[in-house]
């Protein structure tokens, strides 16, 4: 078993807002210069390595090997969570057109059970014209083939992630995220990884109170049960709504180590 | 208020024609060609697309994603920072001349505990003269 570190585990409202949204950001504490060194080597790369990224990047190693990084998928997954050995840098060229929306892999009808996320890291600063990936909040939970997003463009509530150097998004596997165009003269790269669920959860694996699930169990007024019922990061109908509540709700318990409601 | 569609530019063009064609060209010669320049730039009346996804079945429903096709053969829509919705709602595009050329289907398949698309999808069209170097 990988060892933790307590500190850097997420909380209750983190784990709420992931449950909602379908993804987090980890901006960890990175040794200095290293998204420079990252940089360079992948600016200088003349064919993709696949699989091979880390081999030919390895400091790439500690970037995902940091603290904050492991609590981060600690907690959402177990501490027993599993690296991927698929691995891939995404290079957005300059001057390149921008990326449709789509889910990678297939379908999941589970999908309150969150066994999958897709780890990307962004060794430098990404600013809105370079082609930063988007993801459209909460569409984790839409059992929706990437052919039937083919005239959907602009979506209100699309997030760009604009990040800091060093940032470590983690997104639900299912969650739909494509890019703008990059309009500048500079490389964007990505380097990202799915990260798997080894085994169900028993309990909570994130810094939990227990004060929190009375909170999700009570009224509709306050605390975590707001985000939970009132969040519509995407503007949906009510009937939709009231789904998602629902979504959110078995997410949440699967996650403690409860079965869902009836 | 009167409302004037587009469906009536058409006559009113044959209407100017008509009267180019029986004036008296001595007159002012010169404005006379011009105007016929105008009226007879050749032009396509070509088919503008819209996809427009609302929050429900209904045309005031709000509008959540959006796509315009214009007709020249190499428009391509893309996902932009800069993209402002052009309507809030199918009756707002009404009002500017698109026509609903298929709305959502109520009888579509649904899940009591699922998700999946997000949205209804509206097609609009407007039909536009485009002409050549435009």
């Amino acid at each position: 078993m990988r060892t933790i570190d307590e500190q850097y585990r997420l909380n209750d409202d983190q784990i709420l807002d992931f449950i909602v949204n379908g993804y987090h950001l980890v901006e960890p504490e990175l040794p200095e210069g290293i998204n420079e060194s990252i940089c360079d080597e992948l600016d200088k790369l003349v064919e993709n390595p696949l699989d091979e990224i880390f081999d030919v990047v390895p400091r790439l190693k500690e970037v995902f090997a940091h603290p904050m990084v492991v609590a981060a998928f600690a907690s959402l997954l177990g501490d027993d969570y599993q690296e991927s050995t698929h691995r891939h840098w995404h290079l957005k060229p300059p001057h390149s057109s921008y990326m449709h929306w789509h889910q990678d892999g297939i379908n999941t009808r589970n999908v309150t059970e969150i066994r999958t996320l897709l780890a990307m890291y962004y060794p430098h600063e990404v600013t809105l014209d370079m082609g930063p990936t988007l993801v459209v909040p909460g569409t984790h939970f839409r059992n929706a083939p990437t052919d039937r997003m083919a005239n959907h463009f602009n979506i209100k509530g699309q997030v760009p992630l604009a990040v800091k150097a060093g940032t470590m998004a983690i997104t639900v596997y299912s969650l739909w995220h494509g890019t703008f165009a990059n309009t500048t003269d500079k490389k964007r790269h990505m380097v990202k990884m799915p990260i798997n669920r080894t085994s169900d959860p028993v309990a909570p694996s994130w810094q939990h109170d227990d004060s929190a699930n009375e909170k999700v169990s009570g009224g509709s007024k306050g605390g975590l049960n707001a985000t939970l019922l009132r969040a519509q990061p995407v503007p949906v109908a009510q009937t939709d709504h009231y789904k998602e509540r629902r979504l959110r709700r078995m997410t949440w318990d699967w996650m403690c180590g409860r079965s869902a409601p009836s | 208020m009167t409302i004037t569609s587009q469906s009536e530019a058409s006559p009113l063009l044959e209407a100017v024609t008509d009267w180019l064609d029986n004036v008296d060209e001595t007159a002012s010669a010169e404005a006379i060609q011009q105007l016929r320049q105008i009226v007879e730039r050749p032009y396509q009346n070509r088919q503008r697309l819209m996809y427009m996804h609302l929050t429900s079945l209904s045309p005031t429903s709000t509008c959540i994603s959006w796509t315009i096709f214009e007709p020249d053969g190499k428009h391509r829509p893309a996902i932009s920072a800069d993209a402002e919705i052009p309507y809030q709602n199918v009756v707002e595009a009404l009002a500017d001349g698109w026509l609903v050329l298929q709305a959502p289907d109520p009888r579509l398949p649904f899940d009591d505990h699922e998700l999946d698309i997000l949205g209804y999808q509206f097609i609009l069209q407007k039909m536009e003269n485009f002409y050549e170097n435009d």
